[in-house]
């Protein structure tokens, strides 16, 4: 049992040494805190003061933080638009340690407002423009990934269906990827998914993963079981599949089998917004330092909980990774 | 001054205007699904516009009513304020900043709609660090301009810009050059001012506003007479849906209604209405004439989503919308006329035909407009109408005012037409008697006594006819209770009641050429 801790500990050590590329659509998530005025008087609709503006990168940007945290050395490419909100976006990744080569496109960067007062929530505003992105910005972006390539050990997609990824993008990216012989996870939105030819891993949700399932298998999976949904979609997309079932765990499986499934590890979740990222984050970088999937499956849980324990969007550190790991009988329990 | 030569003149004025300048940001979105993380609205942006707001907004309006401004800005503009400004100098507005002011961020309200349905608003103020006002410079900016300069306006939300040092800059300004002043003034601020030409505020802001100088008030009434007696000048208190309200000293409070229009908010018709006051009052038209005005501005304002500004083809065309109202007003009248009184008309042609036919004599009468109405009907009658036909007897009893004044003198004005029927009138005979209101006391003692005689008795009155109806033997009754409308009824009918009998009355060859038709009456 020791020498399996020891191999994991060793494992996060070696973080560093990998080179991560991160590819997929960037945006800023910005919450205003407000304090509540009244009824404004022109119109019978609530007055709001800001007294906190905040701003975080989401996206790709959280997965590319998340690696970061963990100490990978992170490569990301992103669009973003010609304004401040690229230039918040920026200096935020410089400040996490995120190489970011941002790629300008005459659409806004990308941004989620949500604005609460104390902890009430009245809307959110979303910022975006999910056209497909223009040709000669396509290429760019190409570009600037094949000099990048090179250098790293492993892609990550962080799709989410902005207009980045279309069968025309995905075609010629999967051209780059096999020229390098690298693996790609990716976490993607379900109606993108049969323009890739191939992915190692995917990390779907139980309601994107019934949407893949049925596209797939063509008929209504709502009665198949979370295991069997695992299993079915590894051998129906040859690939690698982490089922994310937030608060019941999550489930590993690989060309039909279960490998492990694990249940949440923390009985208090504050906030689960971005967790989903710092799952991605820790798996790549399990998988890119060698690591088997059963022990990117038991790391991602562990950092999940860290994460979701914090109020604001976090991402779990390398040292707090070895630090919570120490408190469990390791590995975990694959079948618990 | 019409409305239309007002408007004409803002091209001439130049309005100076000081006080606090901030961004409204417009949020423009759908919302086609609710946030995963808990069930409110995700507004999709669509579109986003900046505009200027609060003093900088009024100096825009008066800018696009045609009217030349000047802006005092007593900040340095950070990146967002300089396109806002920008902006305001291609729409025409001089503004000056004055040299070392401190550069700050400008407070902000944001406003965010979807499908023209407002949300929310976010106000964003600066801290306290706003920058103040540099009097020196504000004095050189002014006294440069200040010739030709007739209003001020003084725009005060309570963000900093408006100092008491500023207020008093203004005040000497104003009695030097005989400026007027429009303050649209924060209620904790009320206490700085000694007095302007006009101060305005919103409902709760009167309220609070008499509240801070020491009056238990509720209503707009009560802070209205509390602030016009403290403040000793004259108070607008604008109240949305209801309109406005002048306060003036030794006065009635003057309500003017809103306009009734459909209103997509009410963004903006605050700063429509400062900006026409103070244009209104620099041209040198009265506070009511300007305050109505103000009020059909934000009319405009109100119906479209959003800020929004109104144009001076905009206020015309109100008036001239005022113009065709009237016309339509009198169309549906006399559509009414066709629906209640077509076989009315008939009777009354019939009457009359019969009355030449027994070579008989028609009288009409009636009191100033309805006189000249029935003297109207006589001259068609004695003289022609279109047909060329022999001469028919008619006479007026409204049209000699030698006899009129005679009766009167010796014997009251209710007896000015019974003695001229008494006189003239035999059985037989026809009397018309217009009388919109139906209770003229000469024209009931006339009618009655022709019905005693045995003549037969057309009454042409309006409304409810008063007791015309029941002393005639056929009454026309213009469905209206408006004077002037009864009357330009009153007129169709006459003439259609001409023409129907010269046809009947008149022989074929009499016809004359058309060219030659038409009477001169």
């Amino acid at each position: 049992m020791m020498d399996s801790k020891k191999e994991t500990f060793d494992r996060i050590r070696r973080f560093p040494s990998a080179h991560l590329l991160v590819l997929g659509d960037v945006f800023l998530d910005t919450y205003l805190d407000c304090r509540a005025l009244g009824v404004a008087n022109e119109a019978p609709v609530p007055l709001l003061e800001v007294s906190r503006e905040t701003s975080f990168p989401g996206g790709a940007a959280n997965v590319a933080v998340s690696l970061a945290r963990l100490g990978v050395q992170t490569h990301l490419i992103g669009i973003v638009g010609k304004d401040s909100d690229a230039h918040i976006l920026g200096q935020l990744l410089r400040d996490a340690g995120v190489s970011f080569y941002p790629i300008e496109a005459s659409r806004p960067t990308i941004r989620k407002t949500r604005v609460l007062s104390q902890n009430h929530y009245y809307l959110r505003l979303d910022e975006e423009d999910e056209s497909p992105l223009a040709s000669d910005q396509l290429e760019q972006f190409l570009g600037t990934a094949s000099k990048v390539l090179p250098h790293a050990n492993l892609v990550v997609i962080s799709d989410y269906n902005k207009g980045l990824f279309t069968p025309r993008s995905i075609g010629a990216m999967e051209n780059l990827f096999a020229e390098f012989k690298l693996k790609v996870l990716a976490d993607l939105k379900p109606q993108n998914i049969s323009a890739w030819r191939h992915l190692d891993l995917i990390t779907p949700n139980l309601t994107e993963a019934r949407v893949i399932h049925s596209q797939a298998a063509g008929s209504d999976t709502s009665q198949v079981s979370e295991t069997r949904l695992a299993e079915d979609l590894s051998t129906l997309l040859t690939c690698d599949v982490i089922l994310k079932l937030g608060s019941e765990g999550m489930i590993a499986a690989s060309q039909g089998r279960c490998l492990a499934r694990f249940p949440a590890l923390c009985d208090v979740i504050r906030n689960s917004s971005g967790a989903g990222d710092s799952v991605l984050a820790t798996i790549a970088a399990v998988l890119a330092c060698a690591g088997s999937l059963p022990e990117a499956a038991g790391l991602a849980s562990v950092a999940a909980s860290i994460a979701v324990s914090h109020e604001e969007t976090y991402a779990a550190s390398s040292d707090e990774l070895i630090q919570a790991v120490e408190g469990f009988n390791w590995p975990l329990n694959h079948m618990a | 001054m019409l409305t239309s030569e007002l408007v004409d003149q803002f091209k001439r004025q130049s309005i100076l205007v000081v006080g606090d300048t901030y961004i409204d940001r417009e949020i423009y979105g759908d919302v086609l699904r609710l946030a995963p993380e808990a069930p409110v609205p995700i507004v999709k942006v669509k579109s986003r516009r900046l505009v200027p707001g609060g003093a900088a907004n009024v100096a825009k309006n008066i800018a696009m009513l045609g009217g030349k401004t000047f802006l005092y800005c007593g900040f340095a503009p950070d990146i967002a304020a300089r396109q806002i400004l920008d902006g305001l100098c291609s729409d025409g507005v001089e503004i000056a900043v004055p040299p070392g002011a401190a550069s700050s961020r400008l407070p902000e309200r944001c406003r965010i709609f979807a499908a023209s349905q407002q949300l929310l608003q976010i106000l964003r103020l600066s801290g306290p660090d706003t920058a103040p006002q540099t009097p020196p410079a504000f004095s050189s900016f002014v006294s440069d301009r200040a010739g030709g300069v007739k209003a001020a306006v003084i725009y005060d939300q309570g963000y900093g810009s408006v100092t008491k040092d500023l207020l008093d800059h203004v005040e000497s300004l104003s009695q030097k050059n005989g400026m007027q002043v429009v303050v649209d003034a924060q209620p904790d601020h009320v206490s700085w001012y000694r007095s302007a030409s006009l101060f305005t505020f919103n409902a709760d802001e009167s309220i609070a506003a008499a509240k801070r100088l020491g009056f238990a008030v509720t209503t707009v009434t009560e802070a209205g007479e509390a602030l016009r007696t403290k403040l000793d000048s004259p108070i607008l208190v604008t109240q949305g849906g209801e309109g406005m309200t002048i306060f003036r000293k030794d006065q009635e409070p003057q309500k003017i209604p809103a306009n009734r229009v459909p209103i997509a908010d009410r963004a903006g018709a605050g700063d429509s209405v400062t900006a026409v006051l103070a244009l209104c009052l620099a041209a040198g038209a009265s506070l009511p004439q300007a305050a109505e005005l103000a009020n059909k501005a934000a009319g405009v304002v109100v119906a479209k989503p959003g800020i929004a500004y109104v144009r001076p083809e905009e206020l015309v065309n109100l008036f001239h919308e005022e113009i065709s109202h009237l016309l339509l007003e009198s169309m549906e009248v006399k559509h009414r006329l066709i629906q209640e009184q077509l076989p009315t008309i008939e009777s009354v042609v019939r009457a009359i035909i019969r009355t030449y036919q027994e070579s008989r004599t028609v009288y009409a009468f009636g009191n100033g407009g309805s006189a000249a109405d029935a003297s109207h009907f006589i001259a068609e009658l004695v003289g022609r109408f279109m047909i060329e036909r022999k001469a028919l007897p008619a006479v007026s009893f409204s049209s000699n005012e030698i006899l009129m004044t005679s009766i009167a003198n010796d014997y009251g004005y209710e007896n000015t037409f019974a003695r001229q029927v008494d006189a003239f009138v035999k059985p037989g005979d026809l009397v018309a008697a217009f009388s919109t209101s139906g209770k003229s006391r000469n024209v009931l003692k006339a009618l009655q006594l022709a019905k005693q005689k045995g003549a037969t008795t057309v009454g042409f009155t309006g409304g409810s006819g008063g007791e015309v109806p029941d002393l005639c033997d056929i009454c026309i009754r213009v469905p209206s209770e408006i004077t002037p409308r009864i009357q330009e009824s009153h007129v169709a009918v006459v003439h259609i009641i001409c023409e129907l009998l010269e046809k009947e009355l008149a022989l074929p060859e009499q016809v004359l050429p058309k060219q030659n038709l038409g009477s001169d009456l």
